[in-house]
């Protein structure tokens, strides 16, 4: 699925090419794409002479993936971030990287919060495993 | 030092429109840092909203909170690094060349653990954030702090792990050469 044009809330850039997956229940997996591409928002500075893609873009594309599954429900929330409970980066990732974020949700810290635990692979080429580039840990709720 | 913003631009490798940091209001080097940023309207992340939207839509994105955040960690961490260079062997390059920033090795995130966010902030806040050094080592720096509005509690940092590394070796790292 491609996610919807309309922008319904502040965020720094697409940060999802793709969506997969459904949330229900405070519960669900979402597979997510996203190529690393300079001519995003903020790209262009993130270096002049080098695009490296923001850990915290990983952020936004786990929030936006999740609120995208989320909005099959009756009540689809506008979910923000409520904390980062943990973000590691194991790779860096450059421009024209495809990279694959695969959300395993279930209930967040406090009432109607979500947990969504992120793994980001970079796909290689054809043959080549694909390499883990970076874990995190977000806790999500419903913002009005 | 960092007393204005041509100076602040000359330590952070980030430029327009990812600079998200603003002003130095103190820094003591290896210890602390006080870092101001401004949220204006004008930023890429407000463009092409939809109309009619609640005020919560317009939120400054945590996201960039955190970056911002990152950006006021760095600062700390790389005046206390010029500082220290600075002193030690005085303004000047061994041939007596003006000492230049070192900038073949960029700041990344390592890891971050334990952020909460407090309450949003909007265009026309500005956000101050305080960082504390826990340790520095060679290329690594741990941090931590918090970020404050007039509104309150915007975001705390439990731990934030920066590095450095060689562009060469960020092109190369896990990649079939």
């Amino acid at each position: 699925m491609t996610p919807p044009a309309d922008r319904t809330y502040a965020r720094p850039l697409d940060a999802c090419d793709t969506v997969a997956g459904r949330i229900a229940n405070r519960a669900g997996q979402v597979v997510a794409e996203k190529t690393v591409a300079v001519t995003d928002p903020y790209l262009s500075g993130h270096f002049p002479t080098l695009t490296l893609y923001p850990a915290v873009f990983l952020l936004e594309g786990v929030r936006q993936s999740v609120e995208y599954a989320a909005r099959d429900e009756a009540q689809a929330p506008f979910l923000d971030i409520i904390g980062v409970v943990s973000l590691r980066v194991l790779q860096p990732m450059l421009e024209g990287d495809r990279l694959v974020l695969t959300t395993v949700v279930g209930p967040g810290p406090d009432e109607e919060s979500l947990r969504a635990r992120c793994t980001v692979t970079r796909v290689e080429l054809e043959g080549d495993p694909d390499v883990v580039t970076a874990r995190l840990t977000v806790d999500l709720a419903p913002a009005g | 030092m960092l007393e204005d913003f041509a100076a602040l631009l000359a330590l952070l490798p980030v430029r327009p429109p990812m600079v998200l940091v603003d002003r130095v209001v103190s820094l003591r080097p290896n210890e602390c840092i006080e870092v101001d940023k401004a949220i204006t309207s004008a930023e890429p992340c407000f463009l092409h909203l939809a109309e009619g939207l609640p005020a919560r839509r317009w939120a400054f994105p945590r996201s960039l909170l955190l970056e911002s955040f990152g950006q006021a960690a760095a600062l700390l961490w790389l005046g206390s690094v010029a500082a220290e260079e600075a002193t030690a062997a005085g303004p000047t390059g061994a041939d007596g060349s003006p000492r230049e920033p070192d900038g073949a090795r960029l700041p990344m995130v390592g890891s971050i653990r334990g952020c909460r966010y407090g309450v949003p902030v909007y265009p026309g806040d500005v956000v101050r954030h305080r960082v504390v050094v826990d340790r520095m080592v060679e290329d690594n720096a741990v941090l931590s702090g918090v970020t404050t509005s007039a509104a309150g509690s915007v975001l705390e940092v439990e731990s934030l792990v920066a590095v450095r590394r060689q562009l060469a070796t960020v092109l190369a790292t896990g990649r079939r050469q």
